[in-house]
């Protein structure tokens, strides 16, 4: 990889190891929060007792939550595949 | 060409193992949790490494070119670090210790390289810079993300009802299960795209920096998704079972985590190992949690054996292209598969004694000790 560069590549390339560790703690957090988000949502809707609002509210937050995860997914999955 | 052939088929055999051993990584989670039945969860893994092996191959460049020297490398050097890899795969499955199968094959080929040319023929840099440092960082980034993101579901979903949580996050495991066994199969199989790329470099049957050829991209991965289809169930067990009570909760979370590092990484072509990614958000999960105490001991001795895989897959390697050489030629390459495959049956008919499989897979245990002696007896 740092053979054919121009200019020399450093012996250990911090910034991509950066990279790494910092978008991966924010999406495996940050899909677990989305997920956790929309099935408390979904158990809003569900639950006994709660008015018409809040159960389309609740109903409507967790959809999005689910397509948000769903097009994170895709997303990272076509960056991957570009390559 | 009957040794281009024969280190080819080894290349692929180690391949298999690579599946094998790490299928826990991507089930243990679901299979422990209850999310999927073990055999399910097995074969949903095996299609979607075999999915995930042709979504990227710019590990397989990695391994392929910024390693060793490539003008340097011949065909015995490839097999004979193949054959290390192999031997440390089947001794640390039959001791159902998760180790890393990627440190296995680098060891191998760097351990044979040495003894044939010289340590000028290893790219230390790239040895230290994509291997060594992303192997000690993984786990603990794997162990930090999951273990904020378990505390996070936790408060996220404290007032939701127990069934409610429970089948939310066990659906929610299939999905990151198999978002998993994609990642797998995304990363590992390249590391052998990339061996056998070198192979068909040093036979000069493709240019240096060669792209790999797709014929090696349907072979690795189909051989890696039969691996995967046999399921490591010795490992399996230790990872599900063997760090701590797995919630479904905590196996999700562990499972996005390991997803997001592993994918993260083969997006910028860092040859991670999966196995130190699966461990360490499995233990972050269990760490951050305090209703299941982790098994700090077995943890300590998994990082033992990380440790050691590098250096003991690489003297492996080292010894069988010693005799290899020694005894010459395609002949002596020959000899040293027999001597393997007379190592591997041993270690299989070792395994026959305490047999770990679908049905015990789940039994509770102590230690790596133990591991090897499931409480439910299976007839062989």
């Amino acid at each position: 990889m740092a053979a054919t560069s121009s200019s020399p590549a450093p012996f250990i390339d911090w910034s991509l190891l950066g990279h790494v560790v910092v978008y991966s703690v924010v999406i495996g957090v940050g899909l677990v929060v989305a997920f956790s988000f929309g099935l408390a949502a979904l158990s809003l809707a569900r639950g006994t007792g709660r008015s018409a609002l809040v159960r389309v509210t609740g109903s409507i937050v967790s959809v999005v939550m689910v397509a948000a995860i769903a097009s994170a997914l895709v997303w990272g999955l076509m960056l991957i595949v570009k390559k | 060409m009957l040794l281009l052939l024969i280190v080819v088929g080894v290349a692929l055999a180690f391949d298999f193992t690579n599946g094998f051993h790490d299928t826990a990584n991507a089930v243990a989670p679901t299979i422990a949790t209850g999310a999927l039945k073990p055999r399910t969860a097995v074969a949903m893994c095996s299609v979607l490494n075999l999915v995930g092996a042709f979504l990227s191959i710019k590990v397989a460049a990695t391994i392929a070119s910024a390693l060793v020297a490539q003008n340097l490398v011949t065909l015995p050097v490839i097999f004979a670090g193949l054959i290390g890899a192999i031997c440390w795969n089947v001794t640390t499955w039959y001791f159902a210790i998760p180790s890393s199968s990627s440190h296995a094959l680098i060891g191998g080929v760097i351990g044979a390289m040495l003894v044939m040319a010289g340590g000028h023929s290893v790219l230390w840099s790239g040895l230290v810079s994509k291997v060594i440092i992303p192997a000690g960082l993984a786990p603990f980034v794997a162990l930090v993300a999951a273990a904020v993101a378990v505390v996070a579901a936790r408060r996220l979903t404290s007032r939701v009802d127990a069934s409610t949580s429970t089948m939310g996050f066990r659906i929610g495991q299939i999905g990151s299960s198999s978002l998993l066994s994609l990642a797998h199969g995304t990363n590992d199989a390249q590391k052998t795209m990339g061996v056998v790329t070198l192979a068909l470099i040093a036979n000069g049957s493709l240019s240096a920096n060669a792209s790999t050829p797709v014929w090696v991209i349907v072979a690795c991965a189909v051989a890696i998704a039969l691996g995967t289809f046999f399921g490591g169930w010795r490992i399996i067990r230790t990872m599900g079972k063997g760090f701590h009570h797995l919630t479904p909760q905590q196996g999700f979370a562990a499972q996005i985590a390991s997803s997001a590092v592993i994918l993260t990484s083969s997006h910028m072509g860092l040859p991670l190992s999966t196995t130190h990614v699966a461990t360490g958000s499995i233990v972050g999960v269990g760490a951050a949690t305090t209703n299941h105490p982790v098994h700090w001991r077995l943890v300590g001795n998994v990082a033992l054996a990380w440790v050691i895989t590098l250096p003991a897959a690489g003297l492996a390697g080292a010894v069988a292209y010693f005799f290899a050489h020694l005894i010459g030629g395609t002949f002596g390459v020959i000899v040293l598969a027999l001597v393997a495959a007379a190592y591997l049956a041993l270690i299989f008919r070792l395994s026959r004694r305490h047999v770990v499989n679908s049905i015990n897979v789940n039994d509770a245990i102590d230690g790596i000790g133990e591991a090897v002696a499931p409480k439910t007896p299976v007839a062989v």
